[in-house]
């Protein structure tokens, strides 16, 4: 942060926020929900179903916060999320798929095609769902959840779509096991309203220990003021009282603490800017503010370009490099094109290599007896060669960045082995990958009863429409 | 003024135009709808941005309402009447509001009705203003299929004008649009006013 200190800069934006959750306060459009935090102490607002919430409420609340907890894989397994973790890295939601040049809706068979290609991907430990265009809209979020958990093994993030499949989602939970395998989440309407959708599907979620993210997702210009922190205020009094929502669903659901979702808005084009700085800049104040409460953040990396060209390449390694090191808990990122629209698995790929080299930049040097190797260079001399010792064999592999992608050949090689650019061998790769079967951590009786669940959902679905 | 989106000169123009007997006929086209050309032409330039276009449309807007009475009197109507709104289930506005200013700023008469429109409450807006374009709006694409069932009501009913339904929002192109029934769509709100006019010319 710029002029002030992290903690005092946290501190003027919580400040800010609970002074918009007292004045107007937000507006909740479920009048269950709003009379659960009447009956929690939070007072009417001027019009209806506009709440205030007094900050002993969101203190009160925000200690039933768990401060770590696991996003799982298929097997219960996963790493510790908190505020100050090595961030777990995602891919991305969408409507499209970008693939050899061209583009078109998302499909169930681009689903189980990516989920598998993510699962072989070392720096995604979590897949997300997409819009399908070949299922209805109404049971694309259980018919996705079956296809990926067919198809990775990876921590599932479910693109939530209806109340009804949230009572589907929590059945099929339990066929896999009581952990967090999957997750939810959904984004306020801003400024400072959560919509009915949004809210049943936090309440038919809660009670199962599924770990939800909460996403303030103002936009700079427009649901929020253009100045950067106006927004961050507007964004962290939602998430503020979407949290003491959940408490009171779920004491101790785990949540994360989602302002980095945040955009601007283009005041040439009018599109809501995914790549830019100031997405950057959401995702420090998104990691600042969770450092500030204790609870793991989550940001979005993004480009607004249309194909994995080099602007792409540019804004998502900016992104990358910012919110890695700005030490987001959560970021979601892989494969995005488009302002969020779109999913390329050259992209995926390339995505890939980017968060290699940026962590291999992040880890630094180390400075020790070991890699300043005095003896060592007194024992090679002047004029000697390292390349033969086997402090180099030891060490290349952990000290040096290998690409899997990225071109070092000589240009004879690599007109020779077809002169491709980063895009084209990008692409290959990603088909290749796409091919392989992966292990999803599943017996063939759970995906059996997991079939069985969305198909009777998808026919209750269609049934209804 | 209307170019430089200078709100109190634009004003203080008109009102001068008005008190000295200037046609109103000539006010709104000459000078209102003319400058909005502009300001349009210097936005697709990116000349002027978002934010100043809108300045320049709410002095447009409100020096048509100082017009008014001496439109009515001199018997000039709009150039064709829109309705537009946000598909029932979808509160998304920011992209209809801003299509809505550009329509305005073009010399058609807008009935913005808002968010969570029913098909039934589309078809009663469009006969009671004799509307000659409705325009929707969606955002989600769990709302995607009321665009087409507000496209098929407004279809099955008789009408005094033939009404073209033109369709936007982030997860609609122009195969969603062709897909549903509608006669257009349009990426972005500078592009759909000039359609919608493109449509009554």
């Amino acid at each position: 942060m710029t002029n002030l200190n992290e903690h005092e800069s946290a501190e003027k934006i919580h400040r800010a926020a609970l002074d918009l959750l007292k004045d107007p306060g937000i507006k909740l459009d479920h009048d269950e929900i709003c009379k659960m935090l009447l009956d929690e102490g939070a007072k009417e607002g001027t019009s209806a179903n506009v709440i205030r919430i007094p900050q002993e409420l969101v203190d009160e609340k925000l200690a039933l916060c768990p401060e770590k907890f696991i996003f799982a894989d298929r097997e219960g397994n996963g790493g510790w999320v908190s505020a100050k973790c090595e961030a777990g890295i995602w891919s991305v939601p969408g409507l499209k798929m970008y693939e050899n040049n061209s583009i078109r809706p998302f499909t169930k068979n681009d689903m189980a095609r990516i989920a598998r290609l993510l699962d072989q991907l070392e720096n995604v430990d979590g897949v997300f769902g997409f819009a399908l265009d070949d299922v209805p809209p109404g049971a694309r979020d259980v018919v996705g959840l079956r296809i990926m958990a067919e198809n990775t093994k990876k921590h599932i993030r479910v693109l939530c779509f209806t109340p009804q499949g949230s009572d589907m989602m929590v059945e099929m939970k339990k066929v896999v096991g009581d952990y967090p395998w999957f997750s939810v989440g959904f984004t306020a309407h801003g400024p400072l309203r959560w919509t009915n959708l949004a809210l049943e599907i936090f309440k038919r979620s809660a009670g199962y220990g599924i770990p939800t993210s909460i996403n303030g997702e103002p936009m700079a210009g427009v649901s929020g003021p253009v100045t950067l922190a106006g927004s961050a205020a507007v964004g962290t009094a939602e998430i503020l009282a979407c949290i003491v929502i959940n408490q009171i669903l779920e004491p101790g659901r785990p949540c994360v603490f989602n302002l980095g979702l945040a955009h601007t808005f283009d005041m040439r084009t009018s599109i809501a800017v995914t790549g830019g700085p100031e997405n950057h800049l959401f995702a420090q104040i998104a990691a600042m503010m969770g450092r500030f409460y204790n609870l793991p953040s989550a940001s979005w990396v993004s480009t607004d370009s249309m194909s994995p060209d080099a602007q792409a390449a540019l804004e998502k390694t900016c992104g990358f490099m910012a919110h890695l090191q700005s030490g987001v808990s959560n970021i979601w990122s892989v494969g995005q094109l488009e302002s969020e629209l779109t999913f390329s698995p050259a992209q995926a790929v390339i995505d890939d290599e980017i968060i290699t080299y940026v962590k291999r930049y992040l880890r630094g040097v180390t400075v020790d007896d070991e890699t300043l190797a005095v003896e060592l260079i007194k024992d090679v001399g002047i004029s000697g060669s390292f390349l033969d010792q086997s402090h180099t064999a030891t060490h290349f592999r952990t000290e040096l960045f290998m690409p899997q992608l990225l071109c070092r050949l000589p240009r004879e090689l690599w007109e020779g082995q077809g002169g491709k650019d980063l895009t084209e061998t990008a692409e290959e790769k990603a088909q290749a990958l796409m091919q392989n079967t992966v292990d999803n951590g599943l017996t063939d009786d759970q995906l059996v009863e997991l079939d069985a669940l969305a198909n009777r959902f998808l026919k209750q679905i269609t049934e209804e429409n | 003024m209307l170019i430089k989106a200078d709100y109190n000169e634009v004003i203080k123009l008109i009102k001068s135009y008005l008190e000295r007997g200037v046609p109103s006929n000539d006010i709104l086209n000459h000078g209102l709808i003319a400058g909005m050309e502009v300001v349009g032409e210097k936005m697709g330039n990116q000349e002027m941005f978002i934010p100043e276009v809108i300045q320049a449309a709410k002095a447009m807007k409100d020096a048509i309402e100082l017009l008014k009475p001496r439109l009515a009197e001199e018997g000039v109507t709009a150039k064709g009447i829109v309705v537009i709104g946000t598909v029932k289930g979808d509160l998304h506005d920011i992209g209809k509001d801003l299509v809505a200013m550009m329509c305005e700023s073009v010399g058609l008469k807008v009935h913005n009705i808002g968010v969570d429109i029913s098909p039934e409450q589309f078809v009663k807006t469009v006969k009671e203003k004799n509307a000659n374009i409705l325009m929707l709006s969606a955002l989600l694409t769990t709302t995607m299929p009321m665009m087409k069932k507000t496209i098929e009501a407004v279809k099955e009913i008789d009408l005094p004008n033939d009404v073209k339904i033109l369709v936007g929002g982030v997860p609609v192109d122009q195969a969603v649009a062709d897909e549903i029934g509608a006669d257009g769509y349009a990426p972005d709100a500078g592009s759909a006013a000039r359609l919608a006019k493109s449509l009554l010319d």
